[in-house]
Formats: C-alpha cells, sequence, structure tokens
C-alpha cells in the first residue's frame, strides 16, 4: 500500500476549534473489538484519516536502525546486525543554572561477604548524577575498609562499570557478581585477588541475580527489558568465563532459507505495486535482509495472534483488522491476503514460524513494565520465581523451559525473595518483603454503604467542593453524588493511614504450577494480598497497622501484626532466622522461621530489632567458622556507611565508606535533609511509612493513589467531628523526579514546589497528637499562643475546624526533637517544607534511558508526535516534555486532557498558601497563586505531566492512572492498534481489563455533569480541537506502536 | 451459670409459640427499618441445656433466598466481560463485589421446622466443651476428616503475638492478650472443625446456609436483619475511624473495635429474634461452598454441594463493611482457616 497514492478525504483542519470525525456510523460498525457501541456525551468511534502530508513525514523519518529479533524495544546492542559494545550509560544533565552544592555520598547500596568470611564488599552506587564505580572492601579482622576497587579489568582502557548495585557471590565463593545499573556488563571480582577478573557482556540495568546449585548458571533480573537474563558460567579451576544465553526471537534462517518464510511473505505480499518496495510500514519485495528487519517490525514473537503482520491481511472476524479499517480495505482488493487462515498452508507456515519462538533476548516476565527486581530459584532448580515492583507480582518461570507459566499477586512491590525449604515436608516456601496492601484499593465494594449514585442512600457520597474566597464549603445541595469507590486504603480507608510493611510466605511447593504456559493464557495462582494465615500461605503486617488514634481499627488480625520497623527491603537466611533491612526506619528486625508451625499465624516470630545506619539495603551475614560468624553487614544508602551488628551483643558498628566523610552530619543541606525526609520514617507519627511508600524508588509503586479523597463530609451534614465514611478518588502517583521540569506547581497543578505541607501531614497529621504516639507521649504540651485554625483538612484526620494549635505544638516539638537528633539543628514544618522542594528541583534525578534513540520506530514516532496534526507537543514540548508556559493562563495549568470522573474533579486539596492568605499571612512567592482552590468551574485545571522519566515508570498513566499501557494513552477505544495483556491487570485484585485487552483512553470524557465535557473541550481552547488527548486517534497499528516508541525513549 | 443470665438481660422476653408458619414473600423494595415491620413473626425461644444456650424456633417456612436483581445501582453497574469501555473500567474493578453473583439467581427455598442459637457461641459456652474434651477427648464429637491431632484451642486463647510482651508495643496496641476470650463475646479463631465439635457436643449442629439465612432475615427478602436501609448503630462493623475515643458509639462508630458481647444490638435483631446476625463475629455455616449453589442445588432443605474445598461463612463481621453483612452475602474459607472475627452459632431440628 502506498500512502502518497491513497485519496484520502479528510476533513481535518489544523487549529480548528473542532474535528470533525468524517466517518460515522458506517465506521463504527467496522470496528471489530472490544465494542462498537460507546455512551453519549464525548466518545465517538476513533475514525478519520491522517494528512498525506503527515504520512510522507512519517515516511520520511523512517530510517535508523533496525527492530531486534526479540519483539520488544531495547538498547542497540540487539538491533538485528547490530554487535554489542561495552557501553556506559550517561548520566542526565542537570538543568539547574546554579545548583546547591551537594557533597559527594557513596550510597552503599548491597553487601556480600566472600567465601571465606573474612571481607564484605559493599556497592557504592553513587547517585544518579554521580554514579559511583566502586565496590569498598571491608576487612573483618581490622574492622576497616581497606580499599576500593575500581569496576573494570585492569590494563583496559575503557571507563569503569557505573553504578553498582547488587552483590552476589557465585556459589564456589570466590567470585562476586557485580551488577551495574548504568553499565551492560557484570562485573565480576575474584575476591582473592580483589579485582575485576572478567566482564559478563549482558544489558544495562541489571537488578538481583540468583545462581543455580551447581553454580553453572546465573539468573539476573533487568528491569527496563522486564525480563530475566540467563548467564551461563563456567568457574571451574582458576579460568572464570560467562556468557549470556539468547533466548527467545525470531529465526533468520528459517526466513532466509529456500522456499523459507521469507519466500512466501514475497510471493503474497511482495508483488509488484504492492509491498514489492516498501509501502505502509512493510516491504517484502527480492531483498530477504531487507523483508526480515521489515517483518520484525511487525512481530511479536511467539504471539501470531497479535502480530500485525498477520493481523493486518486478514478479517476481524479472525482476529485481524484487513475488513475494519479503510487503510487496509486494500489488502486483495477489499478481500483479504488471507480470506481463509484456517485452511491457506503459507498463512499456517507463517504463523508457525512466529509461534515456534518467544520473546527475547532473556526469559519475558509479567505484563509490560513489570520492573522485574529480585530473583529466587526453587531448591530443585525448577521454578524461578521473579519479583516484579511494577506489577505488584511475582513470576514464575519453568526454569527447565525458560518459560512463563504464571504468577502471584501481591498487589506491592517486591523487594526480596529468598527460598525456605521445610525440614518436615521438604516443600519451598518463599519469603516475600513487600509492602502493605492497604491504600490504594478498595478492600470490598460497599455498594448499600455508601457506593452508590442513590442521592437517597444516607450513606452516599459527595464532592466538597470550596469557595476558594472563604474556603467554606458549598452545602450539600450544590455537590454531587460521588458513586463506586476508587482508590482507597484498602485496609478499611482512612486516607494514608495504615501504610503498612509486610512480609508474605507461600508454600510455593502446593501452588499447582503448570508446566507449560496455558493455551487460554496467564494466570495467577494465587492472589496473596490479605491479610490471612492459611496453611499455605501468610501475610503479615505493621506492629503498628493501628496504632494512631486515625488508624482504622480492627480490620487487621492481631496475630498477623509482627513486622517491627518501615519499608522492608533486603533479607538474609541464617539457619531458622531471617534479618530483614528496614529501610525507612534504620533497623534490621530478626525473625524466627518455622514453616512447619501447627499454626500458620506462627509461621514468623519477630526476636528483636537492631539499630542500623540511614537508610539499610543490602545485607548479609557472616561465614559460620570464620572471623565473620555471628555478624550482620548492613549497606547504609543514605548514612554512606556499612553497618557491622554483633548479633551476641546487639551493638552495632557504624563506619562510612569513605573515609573522607567521616563525621560528616547527615544532612548538611536543604537538598539532603529534603532527600532524607522524604526517605525516613522518622519523622512520622508511627514511624511506620515515607514518602517513598508511595513514590516507590522515588517513581510509584504501581497502584492508582488516592491522595485526594474526600474528605468534610461533615461541613455538608452539620456534624462537628465526625462524618460519613469517604473513599477517594483514583490518582496517578506523581513521579518525585525531574519536578524542575514543571515547576513551579507539581501534584495536578494544586501544590507549589515549596508547598508540600499536604504531604508531610499525611504522615504525621496533628490529630495524632491527641493521644500517645509511636514516637512518643506529647501531651504534656500545650501551646503559647493560639493559632488561627484554618480548614486545613491535610493536617487534620477529623477535618474539625477549631482551636488546634496545642497539637500543631506537639507535633512542632516531635519535629524539633526528631530534627535535632537527625540534622543536629532543631527545625519545623517550614523548614520541611523547604528541604523537601530544594531536593525535588535542585536536580532531575531522572535515569538514564537504555532504549536505542536512533531505531527507525523510534524516528517514525518522534515525526509523529511532533506534527502538529497529533498535537503532543502541545502540551509536551522538549525539552521538559511538559508545558508550563500558557499565554494568558496566569495559574499555568490547563484543564484536563485525559477521562475525569467525578471523584477526581472533586478532591479538595487545597493550597496551603491559600489557606495563609485566609488566615492573613502573606507571601511574596508565586504571586500568581490564584487559590487552587476546588470550585465546580475551576477545579479541573492541572499540570500536564511530564514525559521525562516516563519510561521508567510502573505501568500506570494518564493523571487518573486509568491507562495500563502508554497505547491506551494514544489509542481510541476500540481501535486495531489496541494490544493485549499477558495476565489480566489487576487493581487490588479485581481485574480491570477482563478479556485482557487494552482500552484506548483517548476521545473519553467522563465528566457525567457539573463541568461537562463540552465545556472543558471548549476551555482547551481548540488547541488540539476536539481530540482530548492528542490527535492520535486516527494512527495505524504501527504508528500507534511507533509512537510509543518514541515515548519510551524521552529521557 | 452466668452466661445464662447475661443472655435474658436484654431479651425481648419469652414469647408464645405462635405455630406461624411463613410463606414465600416477594422482597419489599419499600424501607423495613427494624423487624417490627415484619409484624407477622414473632419470635419463640427454647433453651438449650447442655451449653446453656437459648434457640429460637424457625417454623417451617418458604422464603426466597438469595439476591435480586432489583436493587437501584446494579442496572447501571451492567458489565459485559471482554468488552469494557473506558467508561466501565472502575465498574471492571468492583464488578465482583457489585454483581454478586454467588447470590443469584434468588430462588424460593423451603425449610422444616428447626431452632437455631439466638447468639453466637460464647467463649464461655466453649470453655465447656473444651473442658469436656480434655477429659473425654474429642472422639465422639469431631468431623470424620479432622486433622490428626487437632487442638481445638481457639487461636486468640493462646500466646497469639509475641510482641504483646513488649511493653512499647502493648501500650499501643488496641488488643490485649484478654480481648478474645472474655465470656460473653462471641469465641472466634475456631475453625470449622471446630464449629462441627462444638456443635455435636452440645447436642446441636451447625445450620445450612439457607437455615442461616431465613434465620437473618425472615421471609421478606430484607437485606439486613432489620431491614432495608443501613443505620450505624444496628450492628458491629468495621468503621471506627475518626478519632477521638473508637470505642465510644457516635455517628459511624458502633463502639467496638473487635466482636462485642452478644446481644449488644438489640435493634439489630432479625425478624425471628436471632441477635448479631449482622456483623460482630462472621459464622461458619455446615455448608460446601460452590458458587453456583443456587443455579444448581436443591430448593427442599438445601444441604449445599456434596463436596468441596471450602465451606460458607455468613453474616459479616466486625471487620466488614455494611454491604458484606447483608443477610445474603455468602463468603467461604478453607474449613481449616481460622481468623479473629470468625465463630459460629449452631442449630438443631425440631
Amino acid at each position: 500500500m502506498n500512502f502518497k497514492t491513497l485519496n484520502f478525504s479528510w476533513s481535518i483542519c489544523l487549529g480548528a476549534a473542532a474535528l470533525v470525525l468524517p466517518l460515522g456510523a458506517n465506521a463504527a460498525e467496522n470496528i471489530a473489538d472490544p465494542s462498537t457501541t460507546y455512551l453519549p456525551g464525548g466518545m465517538q468511534p476513533p475514525y478519520g484519516v491522517l494528512s498525506p502530508e503527515l504520512a510522507r513525514t512519517v515516511h520520511d523519518a523512517d530510517v535508523g536502525n533496525p527492530p531486534s529479533r526479540f519483539g520488544k524495544q531495547t538498547s542497540k546492542q540487539w538491533a538485528y546486525g547490530a554487535t554489542w559494545t561495552r557501553e556506559n550509560l550517561r548520566p542526565v544533565p542537570n538543568p539547574h543554572p546554579a545548583p546547591e552544592p551537594q557533597p559527594r555520598r557513596d550510597h552503599p547500596f548491597d553487601v556480600a561477604v566472600c567465601g571465606d568470611g573474612t571481607k564484605a564488599y559493599v556497592s557504592l552506587l553513587g547517585s544518579e548524577m554521580r554514579p559511583g564505580t566502586e565496590v569498598a572492601v571491608y576487612d573483618v579482622a581490622s574492622g576497616k575498609i581497606t580499599r576500593r576497587i575500581r569496576l573494570k579489568i585492569s590494563g583496559q582502557s575503557v571507563a569503569p562499570g557505573s553504578s553498582p548495585m547488587r552483590l552476589h557471590l557465585h556459589p564456589n565463593g570466590r567470585h562476586l557478581f557485580v551488577g551495574n545499573r548504568f553499565s551492560n556488563v557484570i562485573s565480576v571480582i575474584d575476591t582473592q585477588r580483589d579485582e575485576v577478573v572478567f566482564e559478563i557482556p549482558l544489558d544495562f540495568y541489571a537488578q538481583g541475580m540468583t545462581f543455580s546449585a551447581d553454580g553453572k548458571v546465573a539468573y539476573v533480573a533487568n528491569r527496563y527489558l522486564d525480563e530475566v537474563l540467563v548467564v551461563d558460567i563456567d568457574a571451574t579451576g582458576e579460568n572464570f568465563s560467562a556468557k549470556m544465553r539468547v533466548i527467545g526471537g525470531l529465526d533468520d534462517q528459517a526466513y532466509f532459507a529456500p522456499n523459507g518464510i521469507g519466500r512466501i511473505l514475497q510471493q503474497s505480499c511482495g508483488t509488484t505495486g504492492c509491498h514489492d518496495v516498501k509501502r505502509g510500514g512493510f516491504v517484502a519485495g527480492l531483498d530477504l535482509h531487507e523483508s526480515f528487519v521489515s517483518a520484525l517490525d511487525h512481530i511479536v514473537p511467539g504471539r501470531a495472534a497479535e502480530s500485525r503482520l498477520l493481523r493486518a491481511v486478514i478479517r476481524s472476524r479472525d482476529g485481524g483488522y484487513a475488513d475494519a479499517m479503510p487503510l487496509f480495505t486494500s489488502h486483495a482488493n477489499k478481500t483479504v491476503v488471507f480470506g481463509d487462515p484456517a485452511t491457506d498452508a503459507n498463512y499456517q507456515a507463517i504463523k508457525q514460524w512466529i509461534d515456534s519462538t518467544q520473546v527475547g533476548p532473556g526469559i519475558d516476565v509479567g505484563n509490560p513494565r513489570s520492573k522485574p527486581s529480585i530473583v529466587a530459584l526453587s531448591s530443585d532448580g525448577r521454578h524461578l520465581f521473579v519479583g516484579n515492583t511494577g506489577t505488584q507480582d511475582i513470576s514464575i518461570v519453568d526454569a527447565q523451559t525458560n518459560k512463563e507459566v504464571g504468577a502471584i499477586y501481591i498487589q506491592n512491590v517486591t523487594n526480596e525473595l529468598k527460598i525456605l525449604r521445610s525440614p518436615v515436608t521438604c516443600d519451598d516456601w518463599l519469603f516475600v518483603t513487600t509492602m502493605g496492601v492497604g491504600f490504594g484499593t478498595a478492600k470490598e465494594r460497599d455498594p448499600w454503604g455508601g457506593e452508590t449514585w442513590d442521592r437517597s442512600n444516607a450513606a452516599s457520597q459527595y464532592t466538597v467542593w470550596r469557595d476558594p474566597n472563604t474556603a467554606a464549603v458549598f452545602p450539600k445541595e450544590q455537590q454531587e453524588v460521588l458513586g463506586p469507590f476508587e482508590a482507597t486504603d484498602g485496609t478499611a480507608n482512612f486516607k494514608f493511614r495504615d501504610i503498612q510493611n509486610d512480609y508474605v510466605l507461600i508454600n510455593v511447593s502446593k501452588l499447582n504450577i503448570p508446566a507449560e504456559p496455558p493455551k487460554t493464557g496467564l494466570t495467577y495462582l494465587l492472589k496473596a494480598n490479605r491479610y490471612e494465615s492459611h496453611r499455605n500461605w501468610v501475610r503479615y503486617t505493621s506492629d503498628t497497622a493501628e496504632s494512631m488514634l486515625p488508624d482504622t481499627k480492627g480490620d487487621i488480625p492481631p496475630d498477623l501484626m509482627r513486622v517491627v520497623g518501615a519499608l522492608p527491603d533486603k533479607a538474609v537466611v541464617v539457619g531458622d532466622r531471617i534479618f530483614v533491612t528496614m529501610q525507612g526506619s534504620g533497623e534490621v528486625q530478626e525473625l524466627q522461621v518455622n514453616v512447619d508451625a501447627a499454626d500458620p499465624s506462627d509461621i514468623l516470630t519477630p526476636i528483636r530489632n537492631y539499630r542500623t545506619g540511614a537508610q539499610p539495603f543490602g545485607i548479609a551475614a557472616g561465614v559460620p567458622g570464620t572471623p565473620s560468624e555471628g555478624k550482620l553487614f548492613v549497606a547504609n544508602f543514605y548514612g554512606s556507611s556499612l553497618s557491622v551488628i554483633d548479633r551476641t551483643t546487639g551493638e552495632q558498628h557504624e563506619l562510612p565508606t569513605d573515609p573522607a566523610l567521616y563525621k560528616l552530619p547527615l544532612g548538611v543541606t536543604s537538598a539532603e535533609r529534603g532527600e532524607f525526609l522524604v526517605h525516613t520514617s522518622a519523622f512520622t507519627s508511627d514511624n511506620d511509612q515515607s514518602c517513598v511508600s508511595c513514590h516507590y524508588r522515588e517513581l510509584s509503586d504501581g497502584r492508582g493513589w488516592g491522595v485526594s479523597q474526600i474528605q468534610g463530609q461533615e461541613y455538608l451534614t452539620g456534624q462537628s467531628k465526625v462524618g460519613n465514611l469517604v473513599e477517594g478518588t483514583t490518582m496517578l502517583p506523581p513521579q518525585q523526579k525531574s519536578l524542575w521540569a514543571i515547576q513551579p506547581f507539581f501534584l495536578e497543578g494544586s501544590l507549589s514546589v515549596y508547598d508540600p505541607r499536604s504531604m508531610l501531614m499525611e504522615h504525621c497529621p496533628a490529630d495524632d497528637f491527641r493521644d500517645v504516639t509511636g514516637q512518643g507521649d506529647f501531651r504534656d504540651i500545650e501551646a503559647h499562643t493560639p493559632v488561627l485554625a484554618v480548614q486545613d483538612i491535610q493536617s487534620k484526620t477529623t477535618s474539625a475546624a477549631g482551636n488546634e494549635s496545642n497539637l500543631e505544638e506537639r507535633r512542632a516539638e516531635f519535629f524539633r526533637r526528631q530534627s535535632l537528633k537527625y540534622f543536629g539543628k532543631s527545625f519545623v514544618l517550614r523548614d520541611f517544607q523547604r528541604f523537601v522542594g530544594e531536593w525535588q528541583a535542585h536536580e532531575p534525578r531522572l535515569m538514564p534511558n537504555p532504549f536505542d534513540q536512533n531505531a527507525a520506530s523510534v524516528n517514525r514516532g518522534k515525526a509523529l508526535f511532533n506534527h502538529p496534526q497529533l498535537g503532543c507537543v502541545s502540551c509536551h514540548p522538549a525539552p521538559n516534555f511538559a508545558k508550563k508556559d500558557f499565554p494568558n493562563n496566569p495559574r499555568q495549568v490547563v484543564p484536563p486532557q485525559v477521562p475525569l470522573s467525578v471523584r477526581d474533579s472533586g478532591f479538595t486539596l487545597i493550597s496551603m498558601y491559600r489557606l495563609d492568605y485566609l488566615a492573613g499571612i502573606r507571601h511574596d512567592l508565586e504571586p500568581w497563586d490564584a487559590g487552587r482552590a476546588e470550585t465546580p468551574d475551576q477545579n479541573q485545571h492541572i499540570t500536564p505531566l511530564q514525559l521525562r522519566g516516563a519510561w521508567d515508570r510502573p505501568p500506570l498513566f494518564l493523571h487518573n492512572a486509568m491507562a495500563r499501557s502508554l497505547r491506551e494513552v494514544v489509542a481510541a477505544p476500540g481501535v486495531p492498534g489496541l494490544g493485549w495483556f499477558k495476565y489480566e491487570p489487576l487493581f487490588g485484585g479485581s481485574p480491570e481489563r477482563p478479556g485482557r485487552r487494552e482500552v484506548g483512553f483517548n476521545e473519553t470524557y467522563m465528566i457525567p455533569k457539573g463541568t461537562n465535557a463540552a465545556k472543558v473541550h471548549l476551555m482547551t481552547g481548540g488547541r488540539i480541537a476536539s481530540d482530548a488527548h492528542g490527535g492520535t486517534s486516527q494512527l495505524t497499528p504501527q504508528q500507534i506502536d511507533d509512537l510509543v516508541a518514541y515515548l519510551e525513549t524521552i529521557e | 451459670m452466668k452466661l445464662r443470665t447475661a443472655i435474658f438481660i436484654g431479651s425481648t422476653g419469652l414469647l408464645t409459640a405462635t405455630g406461624f408458619f411463613g410463606v414465600a414473600c416477594r422482597r419489599q423494595d419499600k424501607p423495613l427499618t427494624t423487624s417490627v415491620a415484619q409484624g407477622a413473626i414473632q419470635p419463640h425461644e427454647i433453651n438449650n441445656q447442655r451449653d446453656g444456650s437459648v434457640m429460637m424456633m424457625i417454623p417451617a417456612s418458604e422464603f426466597p433466598m438469595g439476591t435480586s436483581d432489583a436493587y437501584s445501582d446494579l442496572p447501571a453497574n451492567r458489565l459485559v466481560p471482554g468488552k469494557v469501555k473506558p467508561t466501565e473500567i472502575k465498574i471492571a474493578r468492583g464488578w465482583e463485589g457489585w454483581a454478586l453473583e454467588d447470590e443469584r439467581p434468588q430462588h424460593t427455598v423451603r425449610l422444616k421446622a428447626f431452632a437455631i442459637d439466638r447468639y453466637e457461641v460464647t467463649n464461655a459456652q466453649y470453655r465447656m466443651f473444651l473442658a469436656d474434651v480434655a477429659e473425654m477427648g474429642d472422639e465422639r464429637f469431631r468431623h470424620p476428616d479432622q486433622p490428626s491431632g487437632k487442638d481445638h484451642t481457639p487461636r486468640y486463647w493462646k500466646d497469639f503475638n509475641p510482641l504483646l510482651k513488649d511493653p512499647e508495643y502493648a501500650r499501643l496496641a488496641q488488643f490485649t492478650s484478654g480481648t478474645f476470650t472474655q465470656s460473653n463475646t462471641p469465641v472466634v479463631g475456631v475453625d470449622w472443625f471446630d464449629a462441627y465439635a462444638y456443635a455435636k457436643w452440645a447436642g446441636k449442629r451447625l445450620p445450612t446456609e439457607a437455615e442461616w439465612e431465613l434465620a437473618a432475615r425472615g421471609t421478606d427478602s430484607r437485606r439486613w436483619p432489620w431491614g432495608n436501609d443501613w443505620q450505624w448503630d444496628l450492628c458491629n462493623i468495621v468503621g471506627e475511624k475518626y478519632g477521638a475515643d473508637v470505642r465510644a458509639k457516635g455517628k459511624e462508630k458502633d463502639g467496638y473495635i473487635y466482636p462485642a458481647p452478644v446481644g449488644s444490638f438489640e435493634k439489630g435483631r432479625s425478624p425471628f429474634g436471632c441477635d448479631d446476625m449482622a456483623g460482630n463475629a462472621a459464622e461458619w455455616v455446615a455448608d460446601w461452598y460452590a458458587a453456583d449453589t443456587y443455579a444448581t442445588g436443591s430448593i427442599e432443605s438445601p444441604r449445599g454441594p456434596q463436596t468441596g474445598t471450602e465451606r460458607v461463612v455468613r453474616g459479616g463481621s466486625s471487620q466488614n463493611l455494611p454491604s458484606y453483612t447483608r443477610c445474603a452475602v455468602r463468603a467461604h474459607r478453607e474449613p481449616d482457616f481460622k481468623t479473629f472475627i470468625l465463630g459460629f452459632r449452631c442449630a438443631k431440628d425440631l
């Protein structure tokens, strides 16, 4: 097909206020999947055609590196025909013209002890801006850091490995594997010589790894590829060697063979005037190399039914779209190339070729953006368990076939996996460190208790819109009923309370793991997302889960509150004990394990906690019979130190990994203090949570997020202290990276960069200080001066307006004491706001993007992105990919371009500056701050989300976190370009995509009334016509994928 | 016996048997505010000597079991799996909760007369059972499938959380080692085999799912034991969340974090005079669980599937939201499952 020859009848006028969609009812009839009907009020059949000029632009941009054989976007090393070259990713530049100087910190991440127990090795991760390149060596006998190993082979003139993260000792006890986050190699240190002796060519963003029992195979989680890479090792004798085993990918030899797939495609598609030359993005001519590269663009290995190569040439009844899209009806004169694919030998040959392989180059795990970070191998070596931080689950891989066969749903990030073997039954139990199931999802639906649109229901819930001039709440009659719950605290809903810290134990030997991927699709074999103790699985949670005054009481089994500390991360097993680092609270919890306990609640028994330095991650145990026996070694990230704990005495000896930083206080700059505040639980009233409980790794935890729960229902009903149970809306957990790009406002345009009061208050609400807190008893403190209480619902869990000065003073005293303890100086809330603001804004902290920036698909996608017909750059212009300079818009926020519900529009965040203004306090910052309050007319203004770093985020997109893939963002409902998920994505354990099919969100509005869709549309000023999120609905399936490919490469 | 005294205080008093036989009724959409609205039923109680329990006589009845499709929000939430539209994502998330498919179809069930405990079995009653078991073993009471060597002691009568030994932990915890052992609160932390053995020891049996539902809602298909409108102070559910003293009753607060003393919510009583059928402790019943029971099972004194992997749990608990304390809600658990809000009551044939 030739774009140039098509006779388009398009009616799009660039810059016009409206887009007249040319295809009406007839086009709707042609939409095959998933639905042909749409609700009135905004959604339209997603049809239209692209301008010839745009098609030419894309065609001209079709240059660059070929795709890989593996069916997914990769770094350039996997481009077909490319050869691997050693490379370090470059840090993302800091756009700040005058950044506050920061001391250099090592930021240790992991620790390992060598086989003879004489030395501990500490990976020095560094920061995003200044990645580390060394591993420190701690000598157990002398108790000192004795050297720092530079991560390169001696004598080689290459840059050392960059940003060393995980450390894993090979079973031979001698070779230490160092995963370099920003390098495409694993550095192997010989611990007898303390130098790098080998580099394993691999890929960037290696994470946790594990070895087969015989040490011949290593499995390495790769965060950006969503895969586990397999490494074959020869560690016999003195010579060490290892090589990555390439898995899956399309077989080029079968393609090039005489009468092979290439010839079949040439015969079927490459006739003169069709795809004998590249037309419509595909060529199948005489040049088989050229046609193979072209075919790669259209194939998902192992999944013929999802491959565009075949879908474009079969009918919708057969799973294709040749008869459903105007651009493809030219295939064989409005019939299809393969009229009856079930009996067509050529079709079947191509299908077999595709289905006989799998996605590679490693083992593909989980849904897209699973973000695997940790792996564990069963005792018999049969099954590999892969902890995914993006999709909140654990993939199960058959290690014999290297295929994923199922998964376990955890409902939060998986930080650690350990296999524990029962001495009685020989069953394998999987130990998982994670965080709570609370917050983000409804524990149970409540259609009769408030989750209703029925205004006559006494329990129905409403918006709490306010008058921006007075902050007073409008009467109930002027509010809107909210309907179904969205993101909530799953333990039974109270804002940020009950954010918890969990351990899960699962008898994986009893899971009935299938030998092959089920023909009907991958499923979750277990949903371990409840606080329950079963014979074959148990989930424990924090000791302080219900301790604070406003926590929901009585919804967690008292026998399961056994986790002591905040943000459990890495663990080490010693005999019948497990030691877990608590990165938020700076401690290690010791637990006794008995997987054969008579009562499953008693599998874990908490023994004691040890103090560590700040933000401990990696942990290792000493080797029995060596000088390190009885010791624990802990890498303290923020403390930039190593803690050596004597288990007998419980004493901790902390030493800096860099002696030059000896006695340097914890936070010497505002940004450093802000960083600590964001990551520690020390400033929370129950010492149980921190900002990164939700902003996991400063991104997000992969869950819809309920920051804007509707509170203040008491104002509607005239009560003084208590109100109806109210669930909140679902919103995207914004990343805490590159906020520079969207300052001065962030969080949907509601708060300034120096205005994070609301966030801090969720962790430490003043109301907690009515009673004894987990951090002490402050009830004897009273304020000298009453403060004017504004209706600051973010800091009052009761939303009560009254004189709260005593509570504020108690909290202030708590903050003073804690900051004196940690920073050596006394600070209060206002200082904290500034610190966090400085940390948020002073550098981007973005991770370097590993994807091939010069892939042809990326270049085509870039051309689409920048084309005015699509309008992407209207709100996401480079270099920050977030627009903050709207002419004639002093608030610098825009109406939403994404689906909203009334809950989205009814949230009650109100600017602290606005509240101060109402209280008579004036600021000179953000003079344009008109209030950002919520009224029916103003509530829907938001900040355009930035696209920088989007590649690194878990699979949640759009402001309301509704989209699970970038393709869902840019595609309209029902377009053929939508793909399939491997698993039905879950939200709080409930399927969000029954049928596994992606749902397009472009051109959809969900505002039922009030500020209606039409009005919102008008408020866009016609910038992007009637399209809600860019004029992307008309794109072909390939163009959609190209656009997504470009979005993935934005750094 | 203290328990019996406690039970009779606050009861509605002894009522005369009327020989009432219920008839099937169409579900009433108009609000039923209390059990008084179902005026034809005259609760009648009998005593069970073995465990000192008060039982309510339930006459032979025909009643609509399960949930009809006729409530206002359901049609608005219809969802076609595999054909989900963007506007339906939130519905998809909540679909299982909204559809309640295992409660459908609503179907007429006929039951013979039986008696059911007015209250959930208390710790005091369970102590008597354990004392007898300690003396004579459980051979005569235990279910054939009961795991060998099983101990009938409730989980929460033991040292259920080691952290309680830490004074700092104990200071902040909402519970103590004695929270779940009070004489007049329902015994919890028992599995189905415990419940089965107790019932047999007491000369009774576990109610069937159908019997339990009839006892809870009567014959008029009401949503909660007291009627069709939710009220916050008629049973013990979750919701103690807005600061101050969570134990003080008030709006959205029933005054109890964990299971309350049985019979604490007189106004929430069922039409047949049973207490705590909504909330407080969830209750084991005799049946195996199957999601399609209502479509495939018997309508004449149904006893559920012949086999299964999970037993039915009814009534919701102090852990649930209002919708999950409805009379028709069907939960299900493995027979050896225990938790802090799961107890039982007994029934017997008449």
